[in-house]
């Protein structure tokens, strides 16, 4: 069996589009993190703006220097002092206007955002805010929990799903704990949807010809009325392609995460989650929700591989295969949300949408099974798994009973 | 050791590929003759259990060789037609990963493959990438893997396709050399690669057995089919169009013919003894393009 897996996963290392896909993939990674990085702009205290590194660091000392718990006595002084400071004041030019807002709103913006999101929820600006009166913005954490309340009511749960929500909703850790977050939201709402549909695409590119390929070039008539050239062959098979994604999924998630790292700075990993995502009723702090994204994603991964495995099996050609399974894998990325309740369920549970863990994170799709509620995460753990196991299973007995014409 | 075929018979949808084709193998070299389509591939899948039989079981030994499972396995060899490779690997790769696949590992497998490649004439080459070779030694490496796991029944589908000359012969001796205690079935469309090897000629048209026998047999059954004519160099178009033409020769008096026909086709033809090559023209004479042998007659 091992030496059966050694030159099953070395005929997938020697295919020339492995090594295309996976050089890409990484060219395609560090060039977007350039993007990035060139992408933030802050203005410096004498009125430049700066751009790249250099605005990254700027704000990193200016939000570090108000980390902290948020209660909510000084998320109130904040708003006031928003308000007092930066909106009442009589400006004489643009350039005493343009200092005011670096001084007093700049640095604040990111708690603004999440006071903004608490009271006035229905904006996406600070506008409204400027006017909301700051002597009822007393409760944060009461009035945040409340439009979790009012939302749960507006929309399809059961009594169920809406206790459990809320059950969750009120065990988060609060007062929540700040600090400058930039390079945990670039990697968590940007760097992460790329960097993992590329891993499926490349499971997809890699993966595709495993049993496909012996079929196109005819080898399947020599492997098959070998001794061990069915069950064990499809058994070295589906443990080859599990190591060759594992190792490319490890080296893709370490230069992604690596890369937002070097440019951007950890400052912030033990920030809460809700820094990020007000509404999320997940009790994690960010370190773990991006430990739990990777470890869920590499499930999901595993079950694209599986997908692909399937359709390995059954296809003629690799060609044939990786177009189908890219196009099943990736088109759900581009389904506009339905109005359809069932569907929107059932599409945040295809790879594409699942690999988007700042959304699964956020999501208050969550899926009852007879009295059991179970959250987003879970469900893709779950399918994925029960999916893919199944569909290795499909493929094992697929390709041993192949019939060569 | 004994190979059945019991009224064996594989459809495509609606061409009939192989057609109730019973039969019984023991040890010895199984010459199977046909033209192209005739069915000699299918048979050989099926013997090879990668193609289902629509109706009909191959038995070894008495048992049905599907419901032997890797028994089977362990006693088969197969080089199929077309042979398939990896064009990445080398030779001596591709020997040791079908080793494995076969269940032969380290030492063993090295020493296997080594000896295989020197049997063969490719351990010069068994470094190389399988990409580089050429057609016969593709198929000189494919008879090599067939027999890796020294098996019982060695299937070879048209085992000289590709070969020159040269090749051919050595391959002829290699066959006659790793026949012993085995049934060794070998297909192909030219008569002399299995005229002197094999011990028993099957002819196949239209996926049925038409003709069985020891090659000498079968000639000495045949024998008054065939026939020598000379005649004025402005007759032979007649008789190409009339006749089937095994050969065809231009003396200085005219053209001398030999013509296979069940009845003498003209008067001053003269009868000679048969070889296998006109019998399966005589078989095949339609499909080869020309007339039929049965007969073509000049009144
Ligand atoms: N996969 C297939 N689908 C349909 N017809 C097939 C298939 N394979 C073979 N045949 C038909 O079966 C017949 C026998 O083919 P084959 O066994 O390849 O003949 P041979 O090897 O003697 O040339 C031919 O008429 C061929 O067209
Ligand atoms: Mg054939």
């Amino acid at each position: 069996m091992k030496t059966l897996v050694y030159y099953e996963t070395k005929k997938i290392w020697k295919r020339k589009a492995t090594w295309i896909i996976f050089s890409l993939m990484l060219l395609c990674i560090i060039a977007i993190s350039f993007v990035f990085v060139s992408d933030q702009a802050y203005y410096g205290e004498d009125g430049a703006l700066l751009e790249g590194l250099d605005a990254i660091s700027e704000k990193r000392n200016h939000e570090h220097a108000l980390a902290g718990p948020l209660d909510s006595q000084r998320l109130q002084k904040i708003l006031q002092d928003y308000q007092e400071n930066y909106v009442n004041q009589n400006y004489d030019s643009n350039t005493d206007y343009q200092q005011s807002y670096i001084k007093n709103v700049q640095p604040y913006w990111k708690i603004l955002d999440l006071i903004r999101g608490v009271y006035t929820p229905y904006t996406d600006y600070l506008t409204d805010l400027a006017t909301f009166p700051y002597e009822q913005a007393g409760d944060f954490y009461e009035a945040r929990h409340n439009n979790v309340r009012a939302a749960l009511e507006s929309g399809s749960y059961t009594a169920a799903e809406k206790e459990n929500i809320l059950d969750r909703d009120s065990q988060i850790s609060i007062p929540f704990e700040f600090d400058h977050t930039k390079g945990w939201e670039t990697l968590l709402i940007r760097a992460f949807s790329l960097l993992f549909m590329l891993l499926a695409l490349a499971t997809c590119i890699m993966i595709s010809p495993i049993f496909s390929y012996e079929y196109q070039i005819g080898t399947d008539a020599i492997l098959l009325p070998a001794k061990q050239g069915r069950g064990a062959t499809a058994c070295a098979k589906i443990v080859a392609g599990w190591i060759v994604t594992s190792i490319v999924y490890l080296i893709t998630v370490f230069v992604g995460v690596g890369v937002i790292a070097a440019t951007f700075g950890v400052r912030g990993w033990n920030c809460d989650f809700q820094i990020l995502s007000l509404y999320s009723f997940y009790d994690l702090q960010i370190w773990q929700v991006v430990l739990y994204g990777i470890g869920i994603n590499y499930i999901v991964i595993l079950s694209v591989m599986a997908f692909t495995m399937l359709l390995s099996s059954i296809c003629k050609t690799p060609f044939t295969t990786v177009i189908i399974s890219t196009l099943c894998t990736v088109a759900p990325m581009f389904f506009p949300a339905s109005q359809n309740a069932v569907i929107n369920h059932f599409v945040a549970l295809l790879p594409a949408k699942a690999v988007m863990t700042y959304s699964v994170f956020s999501s208050y799709d969550v899926y009852s099974i007879g009295k059991l509620v179970i959250t987003l995460p879970y469900m893709i753990l779950l399918v994925a798994i029960i999916l893919g196991a199944l569909e290795l299973q499909i493929a094992r007995r697929k390709y041993c009973r192949h019939q060569v014409t | 050791m004994e190979l059945t075929f019991d009224r064996l018979t594989k459809k495509f949808h609606s061409t009939i590929a192989v057609d109730r084709f019973s039969y019984t193998m023991s040890n010895g070299v199984y010459g199977l003759l046909g033209a192209n389509g005739a069915g000699k591939t299918t048979l050989m899948r099926m013997i090879c259990t990668i193609l289902q039989p629509t109706s009909g079981e191959i038995l070894y030994n008495g048992n049905n060789i599907q419901s032997m499972g890797t028994k089977y396995c362990d006693i088969l060899g197969y080089l199929p037609q077309n042979f398939g490779y990896y064009p990445d690997f080398s030779a001596q790769d591709f020997m040791l990963y079908m080793a494995s696949l076969k269940g032969i590992y380290g030492r063993a497998a090295l020493e296997r493959a080594r000896a295989l490649l020197e049997i063969v004439g490719l351990s010069e080459v068994s470094g190389q990438k399988i990409r580089a070779f050429s057609g016969g030694m593709k198929q000189r490496l494919g008879i090599a893997q067939a027999v890796l796991n020294n098996p019982k029944v060695l299937v070879l589908d048209e085992p000289t396709a590709g070969l020159d000359p040269k090749e051919r012969i050595r391959f002829r001796n290699l066959i006659s050399d790793l026949s012993q205690d085995k049934i060794v079935i070998l297909s192909t469309h030219i008569v002399s690669d299995v005229e002197y090897i094999a011990d028993q000629i099957l002819m196949m048209k239209k996926g049925r057995l038409i003709l069985s026998g020891h090659p000498a047999e079968l000639v000495e059954r045949a024998s008054g089919v065939t026939w020598t004519l000379t005649v004025p160099e402005q007759e032979v178009s007649f008789y190409e169009k009339n006749a089937c033409i095994c050969n065809l020769r231009h003396t200085g008096s005219g053209a001398e013919l030999r013509i296979v026909s069940s009845q003498k086709p003209a008067p001053e033809a003269v009868s000679v003894p048969t070889n296998l090559e006109d019998l399966y023209l005589f078989y095949f004479a339609e499909e080869l393009g020309g007339v039929s042998s049965h007969s073509a007659r000049r009144m």
